[in-house]
């Protein structure tokens, strides 16, 4: 037996990121919190709900929400501007290469949402893995049932996917229902936060699955009236933040008991984290 | 085999022939595990020391792997260090069932390679306690013992001037095979007296540590008064943490220009504000009551729910470095399970 032999093993290595080069990126919101759309070539196979670790050289990593959709060829994420590597990601220009490692997470259940109505409610950049989802359904919308889209933010200015969203005004294949925190002239739509015009569209809970993503507080008063509608908390899906650096549920941080919301979320079902006091905090 | 160690340096000499081989040493701060070099070894009036033999299987800081950009992308280069056999001589029995504690979260599902590859060629040879040997040893309330073979691959019990030792796995057997070790006269084979009397001082040292508390079942209470009274002292400074066997967090910090940087991991504690801080400004546990009851119930509950064992093995560092006094014996004798009055 040889001894003090070395071992050069390179196996799969969890941290490692791919290169991969940014196709597009494009204002969505403006002003003191801006939101970028970034979109890359779709790098690996994911769920809507699970997330990618992306890295800036040099600056640091930052776990995202998928937007986009798995039935794409594309990758996308929606970013707001707040730490370091979000303020990088803002800085760059198509053309240039970005780290990317995942997907991470569970996702959604979409299987298991065959045959039910869905209704999704997002507020501010919490849309973007409601809006994988959306997209999702859009492109294999014979399982599903009827699909309501309640979405909100500060003021029509704050609202991401513009585009989009002229675009299915019309459709027929869901039912959109847009509001804004403050009356503006000109807003046709309604006008209050989300969990009052959660109130106001009224979904039926029968038969129908709930996922809600945004502002802690926002995800609260959701919650409350989906119950007060007559949701069951195993209908109820939201996804959980936490700051991550591993992904794989090995540095520890993003705990919730002993959960990882990088590995066993970062989706769950409220009839999940009402076991968890901490995680609704 | 249970064999006999009479002339322990020559044994070290022989077994540092093939590996890297690290033991206890004596420094003026204490007792630290350091390369064999220079053949010096001392186990008496060894007690525990200051940090245990952690950092050779996850060292404090170690970069994860560079990277270069260019016209054609980033191209990521893997660090994943050649790894020497190393043996690791004497840590204590607490030390030794720590590792497996770390073998579960980096060797379970997702493999951490760089430590996979470091413990895949780690031999510990593990040594009995006689007793406490520092002064807040509690292994025994937290089921754990001064003899326990959890973690090693070999177990040295000091016995008439020698070594004892016991064969715990194969990898352990298989270094008397190795060819500085094969035909040495270091070690023979233990007579039944010499197995007798290691086994003699095994139970000494189980009785000596008799529990008089059993902290392993303990029912923590989210609410409980306790954690702020004990939270207030709490400076934050993180050496509970980093001079835990078991504590395994870590940050990844990156460095360098679009060009040309690396990817560094470090070790990281759960104490400080900033380790759950996002950049939104939202911090799941913004005061230091939640962050002293966060490592409690990791150590506590969440590891023994998800691992079905304790993250605690009881060498007490975490009490004899804390700047403040803080016990965490104390903290979890007010949620000790009651007895019931039959047992």
């Amino acid at each position: 037996m040889q001894a003090k032999q070395a071992n050069p093993v390179q196996e799969d290595n969890p941290y490692l990121p791919n290169s991969v080069k940014l196709l597009e990126i494009k204002t969505e919101v403006g002003g003191p919190r801006p939101i970028k759309r970034l979109k890359i070539e779709k790098c690996f196979d994911y769920r809507p709900g699970q997330c990618a670790m992306l890295s800036l050289p040099g600056v640091g990593e930052v776990m995202l929400a998928i937007s986009s959709s798995p039935t794409r060829e594309t990758m996308e994420f929606g970013i707001m501007k707040a730490g370091v590597a979000t303020a990088g990601l803002h800085g760059l220009s198509a053309g240039e290469y970005i780290g990317i490692r995942g997907p991470y997470g569970n996702g959604f259940p979409l299987d298991s949402w065959e045959g039910k109505n869905i209704v999704l409610i997002g507020g501010g950049i919490g849309i973007t893995p409601v809006w994988s989802i959306l997209r999702y359904v859009l492109d294999n919308r014979d399982p599903y049932g009827a699909l309501d889209f309640i979405y909100g933010a500060r003021s029509s200015a704050d609202l991401c996917y513009h585009e989009d969203l002229d675009q299915l005004r019309g459709s027929k294949e869901l039912h959109l229902h847009l509001s804004i925190d403050v009356e503006e002239p000109g807003w046709k739509d309604f006008t209050g936060f989300v969990p009052q015009n959660l109130l106001e569209v009224s979904p039926k809970a029968e038969g129908a699955v709930a996922v809600t993503c945004g502002p802690p507080i926002m995800i609260k008063f959701v919650i409350k009236n989906l119950i007060q509608l007559g949701f069951q908390p195993s209908q109820i899906f939201t996804t959980l933040e936490r700051r991550m650096k591993c992904g794989i549920g090995k540095c520890g941080r993003c705990n919730i008991g002993d959960l990882y919301v990088c590995k066993d979320g970062p989706v769950f079902s409220y009839e999940t984290l009402q076991r968890y006091p901490e995680a609704m905090e | 085999m249970t064999r006999y160690i009479e002339n322990l340096k020559q044994f070290l000499n022989e077994v540092a022939e093939g590996y890297r081989l690290l033991v206890p040493r004596e420094r003026t701060e204490g007792w630290f595990f350091e390369p064999y070099g220079d053949g010096q070894v001392q186990l008496e009036g060894y007690p525990n020391t200051v940090s245990s033999p952690k950092e050779y299987l996850f060292p404090q800081t170690e970069t994860l792997y560079q990277y270069h950009g260019g016209e054609a992308g980033l191209e990521y280069e893997n660090r994943i260090p050649e790894q020497t056999r190393q043996v690791i001589f004497g840590a204590r029995p607490c030390d030794c069932a720590a590792v497996t504690r770390l073998d579960k979260v980096f060797l379970e599902d997702d493999k951490d390679p760089y430590y996979a590859l470091r413990r895949e060629n780690t031999l510990m040879i593990g040594l009995v306690c006689p007793g406490a040997v520092g002064p807040n040893c509690f292994c025994t309330e937290v089921g754990l013992s001064p003899a326990g073979s959890e973690g090693m691959d070999l177990r040295a019990t000091e016995v008439g001037g020698g070594l004892v030792i016991e064969e715990i796995s194969d990898q352990g057997a298989a270094l008397f095979d190795s060819s500085s070790l094969k035909n040495s006269k270091s070690w023979r084979e233990a007579s039944e007296e010499e197995a007798a009397e290691a086994r003699r001082v095994q139970e000494k040292a189980i009785r000596d540590m008799a529990p008089a508390r059993n902290l392993a079942e303990v029912e923590l209470e989210f609410d409980a008064p306790v954690w702020a009274r004990e939270a207030e002292y709490c400076i934050g400074c993180g050496i509970c943490s980093f001079l835990c066997p078991t504590c395994h967090c870590f940050t990844i910090e990156h460095s360098g220009s679009k060009k040309k940087g690396k990817a560094i991991r470090t070790w990281d504690t759960c104490q400080f504000q900033d380790y759950s801080l996002e950049a939104s400004g939202f911090n799941p546990r913004p005061d230091r009551v939640q962050r002293l009851k966060q490592r409690l119930y990791h150590k506590f509950k969440y590891f023994n729910d998800r691992y079905g064992m304790l993250l605690c093995i009881g060498c007490g560092r975490c009490v004899s470095s804390c700047p403040v006094n803080i016990d965490i014996r104390k903290i979890l004798a007010a949620f000790e399970r009651k007895k019931s009055v039959a047992s």
